[in-house]
């Protein structure tokens, strides 16, 4: 411990400590600008200069550390005049539009001007004139005369990132912050250069001119989008929801988002969303009351009796409505057909030590199984590109390569016969890490039942070896901690699938979820959806595997209700309602407690818990034998799906159009060029695609995102053969 | 009687090497490799007394001294960014004595342990580089650099590294971001560059003028070099002399020479019918000194004492047809405009300074004018992340206090000549 | 990179212990090769070190001596502080910029010339001067001037 003294009061900190830190501890604030939690000391905006004994000029305390014996003061006379004098320069070229800046009411330099600030300005010259409201991207507009250069945004971009996208363009007082060109800043993390911002120079579009801050009523929740579950501020401004921020929870996002979870929030007030119960009369769907609806429910799951009812879904439930539904399932309707998968994974839960993220800072090795987080769990990836940054050693398996070239990538997979399976290629690694330094960190997608098997030998031959699996619902591993998965005899989603395709399944209950889109045998679900006698959907938007329901519940959205679910470490993650849901909408659980209550069963007592699961359930998804020539591969993008990411008007401008990826050399052989139109022939089914080429492709593969509405890939099966065709650009007359 | 060490023989074209040679050149680097300790050869430069010669005057031995070993590579970057306004030394140094520079770097190296050195040139100097660059080829091919300097086990690459216009990059950590091919802003000390210098690896920087005097030192030894001029900054020392004088230019003198024998004797003093008014003896950042000033003699500790400094040994000298308030906002401007733009003070004080004195100089003064100039250059020193903003409030602030009557005169409206001298 | 730089870019490499060092110099390549840093450029340059295109403009930005625009087949560069300006630097600059039609950062129509006014070039002994694309003319009259520039529009028009 180190000792010192600030305004004559001694303190004992760390070694290392920050003087400012050492004074913040005190309660001593020391005011300042560049300075971030999260970003590297930088000493550059001078706003916390102090005197230190013996140092010949006045010290930045967010760069200095303690040292023995140090006598610092933050109270003197010089020390206020130069904080008024840093402000004085700070504001001497700032335009002053706080009536008509989205910041005011929250912003730093207001806040510190009005606690440190001169009383008037002399400052009587032209000021120096920069760029107003320019475009920084889709989300984001920038105006650099507000901007005191901080570079909280460009050392986040080089620290946090290590993207490059935005630097200080030009120098001394000409100094701006831009993009190459002035060219839209082109990152999935670019809000929160927003949220760095300590002024008012980098705004959100979706938030401009919405709100003042003092209007605002505020939550502290979490992000439900994907199953990193960062912590975040949202906020509403007459029951309207109008800003989604990062909150800093040191373990899980240190304060980041992802551009999905922050400006994906529009889905809320989308007048897409259902607002009214819906039943099926005469063959068209038509809205009734919810007395009627859940009748028509009871009635049909009744008349089912417990065989013949499945329910799938529940990874975008609260904990405490995954509980409730299991009651519903297992003890109400005394049904074992429950599952939570709707897709390709098979499980979310571990089955060897469970590992953290805070575990990726401080892995010795990183191995990612068929999965790319910076699109499945951005803010994870954000620590994965921290790793790489430190050198920590990073292997990939699977179709394609996200952090290349230059780290490890094994191709092999069940599309690439020659070199092996996934499940092959994880044992070689097993075997060449088993004797090597600890923790191995394996980020895996939870998908392909071999890489399981696999894995399930790692806790034996690599105790020390952790395991996330990035969920394919963000609650997903809630879901199944809270026993949504198939029990004893009971049918998983494939097998219910099946049943109703078959006319072997009476009722079958969709939670959340959209199979119609998600499930990898597309042909399969569609004739599922279609025979099954009754479908109850219950959901936010009518999805493509509602369009075939009995009944449609709608619900409120996670941000209309309270309560909590658990990340892909298994952590518990608060949510809070920020707004009434429209129409006093029920959330999931409403509905089912509501259910219950009408089919006899009780809710009072507290639930009993679920078993938890042994192994993972069986999830027979068919494997074709791999083809010869050009096979499909999927892959999961951020902004995939058909539900809330496309009824949010913010994200329409990063919508992926459809592609398929091929290898460069593929490309080649077939003389396509990037951009080209093709059409993708598999079996029956047709997609027409736009060529990418990426040489972190394996060749061989066909690359084709998956979940896309407009595109779905699930008309293909995966390892089949598929040809290209160009389409011929059509004449564009003069 | 004094004789020159820097430019010695250098009306013999010494950017022949055979020139040099034939002058005795590589002699000490020879003696270094092949008699010294690097040990040895810190010892030697550290008892010289020599101080750095770019303006900071910094003893060059004890920085050779602060390297860690640690057994990490260790590198040499010889500032040649000669950006200092009224500063022309180095400029003859490279362009006509390059191999003295390249012997001094050869010993640095050898001390230090370096086994690459960067030669950081202002990109202006593109005869420079390019003499440079022919001289490390010569050199190379006689064995005075490359692999097994003369037979020896030492081995020395050297790069040329032309910055690009950037006054900053004169300061040592912004020219250690330039040479990493990035935008030369400081960087925060510390850890200073003797610890994670280029490439995050130990460095010395020094000048061009104090490589050059390693190579005598090596020669003649420590007690020759010391006794040269005062105890406390001895050596020879280039004076670069412009502005108004009869003869302005190089004059190799020893340390401590006063103003008044550089200007009046050297530089053969004032033009016909001039009086004079003012000298800035350590180039544009030293606050200017007036008449009663010019029995300083020009060593680092003497400057200080009379109130400015002695910086690169930029001696510009300044009559009484000189404006002060448009000589103040020339350099006002080109403060304003090398500001890196990283800190506060720096970036803003500037750009308002210039904007006053602009306005002053164009007959719109106020009369709190003074005062304010006086309260932004005062929130500018000191305050800054690098020395640049001390630099830029030097002159400003002298000639506010010796030429208070010509910022009233301006104020009057006593219309201004509209050129710095006429 | 373009094939005619590839060479000299991947010579340049081998003289630094980072791959990045080369930013400075491969910028100059590109603007030896075209005259000036177009954006185009940048991207090459970017893309040879392998960092985003914005880092190449970043650093190119903070650099008066790389130029963002293209200009003339001469650029005179008349130094305007102070030593200069004791010696008539502001009047050299008046008069070259009537002489050319241009004002300073200006470019003439026939892009034979570009006028610039920058910082000390370390060659006050001879003061005023200026560079002509990096070759020093000191100790400058008007006279000089109007010399220098018929000796350079002799040469011109010699290689046309």
């Amino acid at each position: 411990m180190i000792n010192l003294t600030i305004d004559g009061r001694q303190t004992s900190v760390p070694e290392g400590t920050l003087v400012l830190h050492a004074a913040r501890e005190l309660g001593i604030d020391i005011p300042t600008f560049c300075h971030h939690a999260r970003l590297l000391p930088f000493g550059a905006c001078r706003m916390c200069l102090v005197e230190i004994e013996k140092a010949p000029k006045l010290q930045t305390a967010c760069t200095t550390v303690v040292s023995e014996g140090m006598v610092v003061r933050t109270d003197t006379e010089q020390v206020r005049l130069t904080r008024q004098s840093v402000l004085e320069f700070l504001l001497a070229n700032h335009p002053l539009d706080c009536p008509v800046c989205d910041k005011g009411g929250e912003c730093e330099l207001q806040d510190l001007t009005h606690r440190w600030g001169a009383p008037a300005s002399q400052f009587r010259e032209a000021k120096n004139r920069k760029g107003k409201a320019l475009p920084f991207g889709p989300f984001i507009v920038m105006d650099e005369e507000r901007c005191i250069l901080c570079q909280r945004c460009v050392r986040f971009d080089q620290e946090v990132l290590g993207e490059g996208g935005i630097g200080l363009m030009g120098r001394g007082f000409r100094t701006r912050v831009g993009t190459f060109q002035g060219r839209p800043y082109d990152t999935p993390f670019s809000g929160n250069v927003v949220d760095l911002c300590p002024v008012g120079a980098l705004t959100s579009r979706p938030y401009r001119f919405r709100a003042r801050p003092w209007d605002l009523t505020s939550v502290a929740s979490t992000c439900l989008h994907c199953s990193v579950g960062c912590a975040a501020r949202l906020d509403a401004r007459e029951n309207h929801w109008v800003r989604l921020r990062g909150a800093d929870d040191p373990a899980v996002n240190q304060g980041w988002l992802c551009d999905r979870g922050r400006y994906g929030f529009g889905f809320a007030a989308s007048p897409e969303r259902l607002t009214a119960p819906q039943l099926r009369r005469g063959g068209k769907l038509a809205a009734t009351s919810w007395e009627e609806a859940l009748d028509r429910v009871v009635q049909a799951l009744r008349e089912a009796g417990p065989d013949r009812v499945g329910i799938i879904g529940g990874g975008r439930l609260t904990d405490q409505e995954a509980a409730l539904l299991h009651h519903l399932g297992r003890q109400v309707l005394g049904t074992a057909h429950l599952d939570r998968r709707a897709g390709r994974q098979l499980t979310a839960t571990p089955h060897l030590a469970g590992g953290t993220l805070e575990d990726l800072d401080r892995a010795a090795h990183i191995v990612l199984i068929g999965c790319d987080p910076e699109e499945t769990a951005p803010v994870l990836a954000l620590r994965v590109r921290q790793a790489l940054r430190r050198g920590t050693p990073v292997t990939e398996l699977g179709p394609w390569q996200t952090y290349g070239p230059g780290h490890a990538w094994i191709p092999p997979s069940r599309w690439l016969p020659a070199v092996g399976s996934t499940a092959t290629a994880l044992a070689g690694l097993r075997e060449e890490l088993a004797g090597q330094d600890q923790p191995v960190v394996l980020v895996w997608s939870g998908e392909d039942a071999a890489v399981h098997d696999e894995l399930a030998r790692w806790r034996q031959a690599m105790p020390g070896a952790r395991l996330l699996i990035v969920g394919d619902q963000p609650n997903a591993r809630g879901a199944e901690a809270a026993g949504l998965l198939p029990g004893s005899g009971g049918r998983s989603t494939p097998e219910l699938l099946a049943a109703a395709a078959a006319g072997d399944l009476q009722v079958l209950y969709l939670v959340g979820v959209n199979p119609a889109l998600s499930f990898p045998d597309g042909a399969l679900v569609r004739e599922a959806l279609e025979k099954v006698p009754f479908l109850v959907v219950q959901d936010l938007f009518a999805t493509e595997s509602a369009r075939s329901a009995h009944a449609l519940l709608p619900v409120a959205a996670w941000s209309e209700k309270t309560g909590s679910w658990s990340n892909l470490e298994g952590r518990h993650r608060p949510l809070a309602a920020l707004t009434p849901a429209p129409e006093n909408l029920p959330d999931d659980g409403g509905i089912f407690r509501e259910l219950i209550r009408r089919l006899g069963g009780e809710v009072s007592a507290p639930l009993p818990a679920p078993a938890p699961p042994a192994a993972a359930a069986a999830y027979p998804l068919s494997t074709p034998p791999a083809a010869e020539g050009l096979r499909v591969a999927t892959v999961e993008l951020t902004y995939s799906g058909g539900g809330t990411v496309l009824h949010a008007p913010a994200l329409s401008p990063v919508l992926p159009e459809a592609w398929v990826t091929l290898h460069p050399e593929e490309a080649a052989r077939r003389d396509l060029a990037p951009g080209q139109v093709v059409e993708l022939s598999c079996g029956d089914s047709r997609l027409t695609l736009s060529v990418r080429t990426s040489a972190q492709v394996a060749p061989g593969l066909a690359l084709v995102p998956r979940r896309l509405p407009h595109s779905p890939d699930n008309l293909l099966t995966e390892g089949a053969a598929v040809a290209l065709t160009p389409v011929p650009r059509k004449e564009v007359l003069p | 009687m004094f004789e020159p060490v820097l430019t010695r023989g250098i009306d013999r074209d010494l950017t022949r090497i055979e020139n040099y040679v034939a002058q005795g050149g590589f002699t000490a680097l020879t003696k270094a490799v092949r008699e010294l300790t690097p040990q040895q050869v810190v010892e030697e430069v550290t008892r010289s007394n020599l101080r750095g010669r770019g303006g900071a005057g910094f003893p060059a031995g004890r920085k050779w001294g602060f390297l860690p070993q640690d057994g990490r590579p260790r590198y040499l970057a010889c500032n040649a960014d000669e950006g200092e306004p009224g500063t022309f030394k180095d400029h003859l140094l490279i362009d006509r004595n390059p191999f003295l520079l390249l012997e001094g770097i050869a010993i640095a190296c050898y001390a230090i342990g370096a086994h690459h050195a960067f030669i950081y040139i202002r990109g202006e100097f593109l005869t420079g580089a390019r003499i440079l660059e022919a001289s490390i080829a010569a050199a190379r091919s006689r064995g005075y650099l490359g692999e097994r300097i003369l037979g020896g086990d030492f081995s020395l690459e050297v790069t040329v590294h032309r910055g690009a216009g950037s006054y900053e990059c004169g300061e040592e950590t912004a020219l250690l971001e330039s040479l990493e091919g990035k935008r030369g802003n400081p960087r925060l000390k510390p850890p200073f560059p003797a610890v994670a210098g280029a490439y995050g690896m130990p460095t010395v920087i020094n000048n061009v003028e104090t490589l050059c005097c390693v190579p005598s030192i090596v020669e003649r030894g420590a007690a020759w070099f010391a006794g040269i001029g005062p105890a406390g900054s001895p050596g020879p020392k280039l004076f670069a002399v412009s502005g108004l004088v009869r003869r302005p230019g190089n004059y190799e003198l020893p340390m401590g020479t006063t103003l008044r024998e550089l200007i009046f004797q050297h530089a053969g003093g004032l033009r016909e019918g001039r009086r004079f008014k003012a000298v800035l003896p350590g180039g544009s950042s030293s606050p200017a000194l007036v008449e009663e000033h010019l029995d300083t003699p020009l060593d680092f500790d003497s400057v200080a004492r009379a109130g400015s400094m002695f910086g690169s040994g930029a001696v510009m000298v300044l009559d009484d047809s000189v404006c002060m308030v448009r000589a103040a906002w020339r350099l006002a401007e080109f403060y304003r405009d090398e500001s890196c733009g990283k800190c506060t003070p720096c970036r803003e004080g500037t750009y308002w300074i210039t904007a006053v004195l602009e306005r002053l100089e164009a007959g719109g003064g106020r009369e709190e004018d003074p005062a304010l100039l006086e309260h932004l250059a005062g929130q500018i020193g000191t305050r800054t992340f690098c020395p640049l903003g001390d630099a830029a409030i030097g002159f400003l602030l002298s000639s506010l206090k010796y030429f208070p009557e010509e910022y009233a005169a301006h104020l009057r409206g006593e219309t201004c000549r509209r050129e710095v001298a006429s | 990179m373009r094939e005619a730089l590839m060479a000299h870019a991947r010579d340049v490499l081998t003289r630094y212990p980072d791959p990045n060092s080369a930013m400075l110099p491969l910028l100059y390549l590109v603007q030896e090769a075209d005259g000036w840093v177009s954006p185009a450029g940048l991207e090459e340059v970017a893309s040879f070190l392998g960092v985003a295109p914005a880092v190449a403009e970043s650093v190119a930005s903070f650099y008066t001596l790389l130029q963002k625009r293209p200009v003339g087949r001469y650029v005179l560069q008349v130094c305007t502080n102070l030593s200069c300006s004791l010696l008539g630097a502001e009047h050299l600059l008046d008069h070259l910029g009537r002489k050319l039609g241009i004002g300073p950062g200006e470019t003439t129509p026939d892009g034979l010339f570009t006028l610039q006014s920058v910082e000390c070039l370390a060659e006050c002994g001879q003061a005023p001067v200026l560079q002509v694309n990096l070759d020093f003319h000191s100790g400058l009259t008007p006279e000089k001037v109007d010399a220098l520039l018929n000796a350079l529009r002799k040469e011109a028009e010699q290689d046309v």
